[in-house]
């Protein structure tokens, strides 16, 4: 059993990888899976948490995003090669490096009626931007200074500084509302769009209910007739009711069951592509881990395969990039690629004149059992190199208290913005970022980091990049360890779903056999 | 006053006590609240947001009279982190601890009593003896262990009965009563353990009284002692004991709630202390608390029923 | 007052046996025993029990008996201390509540029928969010939780003394309050306080259990029974043995302490010697 384990881990990743590459690699979406899509058919979906507020400027909770990301639509979006495709924007382009033109879609229609014009896009970002309405996502688009309709489907968004990851962060955030259907219901409650599916019911804290939009701006789409989502308890329930065909689709399911579950003839899953890159946060704010040479020690004393191994049972990518393989970011550039070296670490400690005992504290979440074990297996990597790690599992109050009063040695977390690597290294390392839990100050980095966001053109970026990368595996305070595979499972007779880097579940593009 | 009345009276003050000492605990809990239930999204202004719209930073006492206020309207506001309102949370969930807390109760006094009652009528037998034991063991099994074990032996293996989640009475009986099987039975089997020993205990405390002799010698026959002379005495210490018990259900079936993945009350007001949730603790804790001391004012009206002596004080 | 060793002294004995059996374990065992609690080894992961490790291996190779044992520790740890603090707060009150009477005995009574209004669970949990979680603030929150009940039993015994003829008798003969307590009250309540104490130690390894459980007690990496139960219960499937040998360690130490509590009652009251 034990020897079985290890392998099956192993070919699970790569059957993940293969299956990744392969489907990133093929035809346009809709004629994956068995033969055409087949219109009609209701699928009842199961995710993690329940939603609680349909108001596209908070972005409150995942689960919120998941069910109203298919009443609305964005500019743009991105598909699981990293490339960016029209949405309600037709096509683009930077005119300079602050300016930047979208050309609209002329054939969509609000659920209330009302056409899609220009003057929705202007109303959206105004409405975002203004600070006297406090929507918590304006913080990401502060670079945008405004934007104006040139045209009856066309706008023009000015920049107030150059920002290369525009369209990703167009492709994360900013579904389109109409400004009619905002002042006349609530759209924390009730959300308006011009998605593929109309909005029907919410029975809080058991369902919601959308349907198809006969209106769409995508001809032939969506294949479903009713899209229903639940938010049950707990993993044990959604994969019950998966198997009873309570529910069609499932988000998630505890790692120590993929193995059995793939043998089973009964269900079906998604190919699985790594989207929430896992990692360590130094805190550099402070001695010890002030001085970058016992940072590099953890760094040369961990055993990532292990890990993975053990806490996540192989349903993790081993990684030190927080965009791997199948991204189109990644580098695999790994600067302690023959961890664990414990020689290489203990010799880093005396340089760094650490005699004894080192301690160091370790804050994690108590509520994040995971996390927590990760902790006790880092805690025995660090012993063999001298260094002794308290395990402090904390209550969520505190745990935050702990990261914003910077009072850890060592903190565990993931982060799930993986479309662009700016959006993680920007708010976790740069020093003016209010997500900088770790205290990192370094202006070289601001720097890099100033100029990998301002860069426009692609390439350049990407030129950039693999040296940004092993700057911060070298001289910054974050360790990333793996990256979770995102997978979902569901009925054998549902077709088209794929794991997307932005996370959505775009069901637009599913059909039942 | 009747002896109602003067219960009744006191469940006021006993509210008010509970209510104050939850309040005081959740502000004694260090730390920034508003920083718990924000977590990553903490930037200082929503910060700032957030205690403004919750009043967070008026004085305790302030804070204590206007939830006060509010309760007493049945208005229990909204919670912090998902801006629900309190009220309708605690009515979804309440079904489930209530309807849990019925199952098991009945089982465990219908399968407990019965077995004391027989015990005690046949002290030293073998079946008193067995009894003896099976409820000692009873007594010393951890809830969730049990629940653990029920759920490896009949949902796992067997696959009898499901292992978790909730169907509405209303929606659908049958896998309603499947569902709460295993809880139920979890719960019951501690409590039945305990009825079981203090039925026994009771029932030998009375057989000796001289009614009992007396009805004996009177040539009454065995099973109608029992029924007509000894449970009715014993059935106060038993009706305290339901009481009791089905208090600590409804408030601490935390952990059952926990394995079997039941929406219920015991398990929101877990999160909501972890989460530093203020106004859905103090809420489901004074819930819980009126329901528990209306358990305890029927119980003390059932005295009143069972043993005259008690109503005329 | 001559006390029979009767069968029912047969079951204190037997019980405390148990209890001091498994302290016994608690206290030697980590010394004894050569395996580690903590020390992590991937490839041996879940693997059975074998006759060199009896309880099998955990999810990340540790051995569940090594395990068990530190654990024990830990339990009674709580225990012990939790209805020390109870004993230690909880008697002085009861016993000025029950031998006062009148305005002291609502004033302390009142506020501690409050505390037992709450389900202990809830209650812990709830100062354990104050004070922080860990083995100490565990057994302190407990002994909170328990300091009422106790000071409740002790109360009840002294009411009881009180009316005692005796009692009444060296009143009014003149003898002072505190020899009254010392001589005549404080023995006869010494066995309901003591039955009642080692019931709540059996309670305590619960509930410190439920807690850990919950996650909401000790924390790792200290062992804990209720935590190896909440860990466990992700590979029950494939691993039953994870789950079952803590759950059976926790019934055997609240056996134990019950068979004790029972035994004792039945022994040491007078009652029970007549039949």
């Amino acid at each position: 059993m034990r020897n079985a384990a290890r392998a099956i881990g192993r070919r699970q990743w790569l059957m993940g990888a293969g299956a990744a590459l392969a489907a990133g690699a093929a035809l346009p979406r809709a004629s994956r899976g068995q033969g055409s899509p087949r219109r009609g058919g209701t699928l009842r979906v199961a995710t993690v948490d329940k939603p609680v507020n349909m108001d596209p400027g908070y972005a409150q909770l995942y689960s919120s995003l998941q069910v109203y990301q298919n009443v609305y639509n964005k500019l743009v979006y991105v598909d699981e090669r990293g490339q960016f495709l029209p949405g309600l924007a037709r096509s683009w382009k930077a005119v300079d490096d602050k300016t930047w033109v979208f050309d609209l879609v002329d054939n969509a229609v609000f659920h209330n009626g009302e056409p899609f014009t220009a003057k929705d896009v202007v109303y959206t970002f105004t409405r975002l931007l203004d600070p006297a309405n406090k929507l918590p996502m304006r913080v990401f688009f502060t670079p945008v200074e405004g934007v104006e309709a040139t045209g009856p489907h066309q706008v023009r968004v000015h920049l107030n500084r150059p920002f290369g990851p525009l369209l990703a962060t167009l492709s994360q955030a900013t579904e389109i509302v109409n400004e009619k259907a905002v002042k006349e219901k609530d759209p924390k409650l009730v959300p308006i769009g011009t998605g593929p599916f109309r909005f029907v019911e919410w029975v809080k804290d058991d369902h919601v209910t959308l349907e198809r939009w006969d209106r769409y701006h995508r001809p032939g789409k969506p294949y479903l007739d009713r899209l229903v989502f639940y938010a049950p308890a707990d993993d044990t329930v959604r994969l019950t009711g998966l198997q009873t065909g309570r529910f069609d689709w499932i988000q998630t399911v505890p790692p120590q069951r993929w193995a059995e579950l793939e043998r089973a003839g009964d269900i079906k899953s998604s190919a699985g592509r790594p989207y929430f890159p896992f990692f360590f946060m130094l805190n550099a704010s402070k001695p010890p881990l002030a001085d970058r040479r016992l940072r590099q020690a953890i760094a040369w004393a961990l055993d990532r395969a292990e890990i993975v191994k053990l806490v996540y049972f192989n349903t993790h990518a081993v990684t030190a990039e927080p965009c791997p393989e199948p991204s189109p970011w990644a580098t695999g550039v790994n600067a302690h690629k023959t961890a664990p070296d414990v020689e290489r670490a203990k010799a880093l400690l005396r340089e760094a004149g650490v005699t004894g005992e080192l301690r160091l504290s370790y804050w994690v979440k108590s509520q994040v059992p995971v996390l927590v074990k990760t902790g006790e297996i880092l805690r025995e990597q660090l012993r063999k190199v001298g260094i002794t790690l308290d395990v402090q599992p904390v209550e969520s109050g505190q745990y935050f208290e702990g990261l914003v009063g910077k009072k850890f040695d060592i903190a565990a977390a993931w982060w799930s913005v993986t479309v662009d690597p700016d959006l993680f290294y920007y708010p976790m390392q740069h020093s003016r970022s209010p997500w900088n839990f770790t205290g990192f100050k370094s202006d070289e980095a601001d720097k890099r980091l100033d100029a990998f966001r301002a860069a426009v053109d692609p390439a350049a970026r990407k030129k950039m990049y693999p040296e940004l990368v092993r700057f911060f595996q070298e001289e910054g305070s974050l360790v990333i360890f793996s990256n979770e595979i995102q997978r979902y499972w569901m009925k054998p007779a549902v077709q088209g779903v794929v794991p997307l880097p932005s996370l959505e579940l775009r069901f637009e593009d599913v059909w039942r056999l | 006053m009747s002896y109602a009345g003067r219960r009744l009276l006191l469940v006021l003050p006993m509210l008010f006590g509970m209510s104050f000492l939850i309040f005081a605990l959740m502000r004694l809990v260090p730390g920034d609240p508003a920083v718990a239930v924000l977590g990553f999204k903490a930037t200082p202004e929503a910060v700032r947001a957030l205690r403004e719209t919750f009043h967070l930073d008026a004085p305790w006492p302030a804070q204590y009279a206007r939830w006060l206020a509010g309760a007493l309207r049945g208005d229990l506001g909204v919670d912090f982190r998902q801006n629900e309102p309190i009220g309708a949370m605690i009515l979804a969930r309440l079904p489930v601890t209530v309807e849990l807390t019925a199952l098991a109760t009945a089982c465990a006094v219908l399968v407990g009593v019965p077995l004391g009652l027989l015990g005690g009528a046949r002290r030293g037998g073998g079946a008193d003896r067995a009894s003896l034991a099976v409820g000692l063991v009873g007594v010393s099994i951890p809830d969730f262990w049990l629940g653990i074990i029920l759920i490896l032996l009949l949902s796992l293996g067997a696959r009898l009965l499901p292992s978790s989640g909730f169907v509405p009475l209303t929606e659908d009986p049958v896998a309603n009563l499947r569902h709460l099987a295993l809880p139920a039975l979890t719960l019951a089997t501690s409590r039945a353990a305990v009825l079981g020993r203090l039925t026994r205990a009771a029932v030998l405390d009375t057989v000796h009284r001289g009614y009992v002799r007396c009805a004996r010698a009177k040539g009454l026959r065995e099973r109608a002692v029992l029924w007509r002379h000894v449970l009715p005495n014993a059935a106060i210490p038993i009706v305290t004991v339901v009481g009791l018990q089905v208090g600590y259900m409804l408030g601490g079936a935390i952990v059952v709630e926990t394995i079997f993945a039941l929406p219920g009350v015991g398990r929101m007001t877990l999160d909501a202390v972890l989460e530093r949730n203020y106004p859905v603790v103090q809420s489901a804790v004074l819930v819980i608390g009126a329901l528990f001391m209306l358990v305890n004012l029927a119980t003390d009206l059932l005295y009143g029923v069972l043993d005259p002596r008690i109503r005329l004080r | 007052m001559r006390r029979r060793l009767g069968r029912r002294g047969g079951i204190a004995l037997a019980g405390l046996a148990v209890v001091v059996a498994l302290a016994a374990v608690a206290l030697l065992g980590p010394v004894v025993l050569p395996g580690s609690p903590t020390a992590i080894a991937s490839d041996r992961a879940l693997r059975a029990p074998t006759p060199r490790e009896p309880f099998g291996m955990d999810d990340l190779g540790r051995s569940v008996l090594s395990r068990v044992v530190h654990a024990y520790r830990v339990s009674l740890d709580v225990a012990l201390t939790s209805v020390a603090l109870a004993l230690v707060a909880g008697v002085p009150l009861g016993l000025v509540a029950g031998y006062a009477e009148g305005l002291l005995d609502q004033l302390i009574m009142r506020p501690l029928d409050i505390l037992m209004a709450f389900p202990a669970i809830l209650l812990a949990i709830a100062l354990m969010s104050v004070f922080g979680t860990g083995l100490l603030l565990v057994s302190v929150s407990l002994g909170v939780v328990y300091t009422p009940i106790l000071a409740r039993v002790v109360r009840a015994a002294v009411l009881v003394a009180k009316a005692e003829v005796y009692v009444e008798g060296a009143r009014a003969l003149g003898a002072p309050a505190g020899r009254l307590v010392l001589r005549h009250i404080l023995p006869n309540s010494t066995t309901p306080v003591l039955v009642q104490a080692s019931v709540l130690m059996a309670i305590a390894i619960l509930v410190e259990a439920a807690l850990s459980f919950l996650g909401v007690g000790v924390q790792p990496p200290t062992p804990s029974l209720g935590l190896m139960l909440a860990d466990g219960r992700g590979f029950m499937l494939q691993a039953p043995w994870v789950v079952v040998f803590p759950g059976l360690a926790i019934m055997a130490a609240v056996l134990g302490f019950n068979m004790l509590a029972d035994g004792l009652r039945d022994w040491l009251d007078p009652g029970v010697a007549a039949r």
